[in-house]
């Protein structure tokens, strides 16, 4: 009922506040399928070649966990009989590795992690993520809203389109707010965001302390199905490309 | 392996016996053959033979449905009356009036099956890949090219207790590659494909090559900016964008989706109350056509043309029909309000 009254967003570049369920759907769809080893090894990734890079803002941690209780994502051992174990995927902006079978873990020369998942005894096991995150960092969202001085605060979505070779993402967003002098304003709908994975990362200027899982659901790849979960902080973003219609 | 119509007749015979006021069994076997490519090279070949039942029992609307892999008289019977037992443990759908009658004469679709791509094996796919690779290669050696070929051969049976019986036998080939070519921070890449159901409108050779050319035009390819600007939208494009009804997601899928009659009925369409009026700009018109010969949606026609399988012509002339089985995308399901809501 509230988007009734909601406008038609503007376009341009913003500096934006997005929440815990668009932060999730971004790590996991932008960020965590670049991190599967299986697309870096087909020269799918972006971050072929960029382990101990500088990949993000220094407060950005993604971790991938699937040992995290009562989630979507969550599981004791993979598909493979590997045991499942917290995976961090970047740490202070820098990327540490990639989730491995132990196929692909061969061929890194990695230790296998437990990532190997297979929709049922129909397929074989492939690189799947688990509940994927943003770590929680030290700023509130009453204080990330106060340090905009002009922006839009972004929340909901439920899709988005994500070009991995290019690390190219755009993201639906369902309802959004103007931000004026740190005070949420006008309510705009019909948003979207689009921009480049590692820019984005790298244009992020604060990391909010309230993490929340929101997007359990089911993730398609290779013809499989499998249940995962996604989700982060609020997440401030600088000069991201927001498409209104105004 | 028995005869599939017999299969499916057994089913219908023994959901009605059991109780069930109207039943209709699908029936199919089917061998997949799939190559894949991966870091420019075969990763795996895969051949699967599958099988399997599926059956619809109706009691006062409801429906029950149940599926087995097991095709033995023994357990066709068991399934029937599975999903005879559920329909009857189901809410009756008030909305519910029939299954479709028998079309007065079966129109069949030419070129959904073809005994040449029927007779291909294994190596054959795996050739096509080859080639491929080694185009792609010839075009730009440090390309990463995935993808690969698949070969579908079907043959499918349907029987109703209203006396529709059909089967059809089905084949499709398809083979697509995604070529992506990076030089230092720039990236190209680009997707192409073939599909058809005859090997006479195949056509393999040259495809790794086309796609590695297409992802080199993409390297030094700059970001647009963002304005207001008239599209023109090529073929493919377009076919993107129809392709996208599979999701739901897209211009003219969204049209599609919307004038599904289910989504009008459950009041989700922005097509409700919309019949008769200008929804698009006068120069569209979009059609979906199931006869079209050798067509990858093609089918057999098994209920009456009026009950929905007929060509549809969504927004002919920029206009929402109110035709029966015109307009809207009325199924033969539909039309008998069958889905549970």
């Amino acid at each position: 009922m509230a988007l009734l009254s909601a406008k038609r967003a503007p376009a341009g570049k913003f500096d934006v506040i997005i929440d815990p369920i668009i932060c999730g759907l971004l790590v996991h769809e932008a960020f965590g399928h670049n991190c599967e080893a299986d697309a870096v090894w087909a020269g799918e990734s972006i971050l072929d070649g960029k382990v101990g890079q500088q990949v993000a803002y220094e407060d950005v941690t993604i971790i991938d966990d699937p040992t995290l209780p009562k989630l979507n994502g969550s599981f004791a051992y993979d598909h493979e009989g590997v045991p499942a174990q917290e995976h961090r995927l970047v740490e202070n902006g820098i990327l540490q590795g990639f989730l491995h079978s132990l196929e692909t873990a061969a061929r890194f020369e990695a230790q296998p992690q437990g990532s190997a998942r297979a929709q049922s005894h129909d397929f074989p096991p492939i690189v799947r993520m688990s509940n994927t995150f943003i770590a929680p960092g030290k700023c509130s969202f009453d204080e990330m809203l106060a340090d905009t001085k002009r922006g839009l605060y972004l929340t909901g979505g439920n899709w988005g389109y994500v070009f991995t070779a290019r690390g190219q993402f755009t993201c639906n967003v369902e309802e959004a707010y103007a931000i004026e002098n740190g005070q949420l304003g006008q309510h705009y709908r019909n948003v979207s965001i689009s921009g480049l994975t590692l820019e984005a990362l790298q244009n992020v200027t604060a990391v909010g302390n309230d993490l929340k899982f929101e997007l359990g659901g089911m993730c398609g790849k290779g013809g499989q199905s499998m249940p995962v979960d996604a989700g982060g902080p609020h997440v401030c973003i600088r000069d991201v490309v927001v498409g209104g219609q105004e | 392996m028995p005869e599939l119509l017999d299969t499916v007749q057994l089913a219908v015979e023994t959901a009605m016996k059991a109780g069930a006021e109207w039943a209709e069994a699908s029936c199919g076997i089917s061998r997949n053959i799939g190559v894949m490519v991966e870091n420019t090279s075969i990763r795996e070949c895969e051949v699967v033979r599958d099988y399997g039942i599926r059956v619809r029992a109706f009691i006062k609307g409801g429906m029950g449905l149940a599926v087995t892999r097991k095709l033995e008289d023994e357990a066709v019977r068991q399934c029937a009356e599975n999903a005879t037992t559920l329909a009857r443990a189901t809410h009756p759908d008030p909305d519910f009036v029939a299954l479709p009658e028998p079309a007065e004469a079966l129109q069949e679709v030419e070129g959904l099956f073809d005994d040449a791509v029927a007779g291909l094996e294994a190596a054959e796919v795996v050739r096509w890949c080859q080639q491929g690779i080694q185009e792609a290669r010839g075009v730009a050696p440090e390309v990463a090219l995935s993808g690969g070929g698949d070969l579908v051969e079907s043959h499918v049976a349907l029987a109703s207790s209203t006396g529709v019986t059909m089967q059809r036998r089905g084949t499709q080939l398809s083979l697509g590659y995604f070529a992506i070519v990076r030089r230092s921070d720039d990236v190209g890449s680009y997707f192409d494909h073939d599909v058809a159901r005859q090997m006479a409108d195949f056509e393999p050779e040259g495809l790794g090559a086309k796609a590695t050319r297409e992802a080199l035009r993409f390297l030094g390819a700059r970001q647009i900016g963002k304005a207001r600007l008239p599209l023109v939208l090529g073929p493919f494009a377009g076919i993107g964008l129809i392709a996208s009804a599979i999701t739901g997601i897209g211009l003219i899928a969204s049209a599609i989706t919307a004038a599904n009659a289910e989504s009008v009925q459950r009041g989700r369409s922005c097509m409700a109350g919309k019949e008769g009026q200008q929804i698009a700009s006068e120069v569209v018109t979009i059609t979906e056509e199931p006869f079209i010969p050798a067509g990858l949606a093609s089918s057999t026609q098994a209920a009456p043309r009026s009950a929905g399988q007929g060509c549809t012509d969504h927004l002919s002339a920029q206009l929402v029909h109110s035709q029966q089985g015109r307009g809207r995308e009325h199924s033969s399901r539909r039309l008998a309000r069958l889905w549970p809501r």
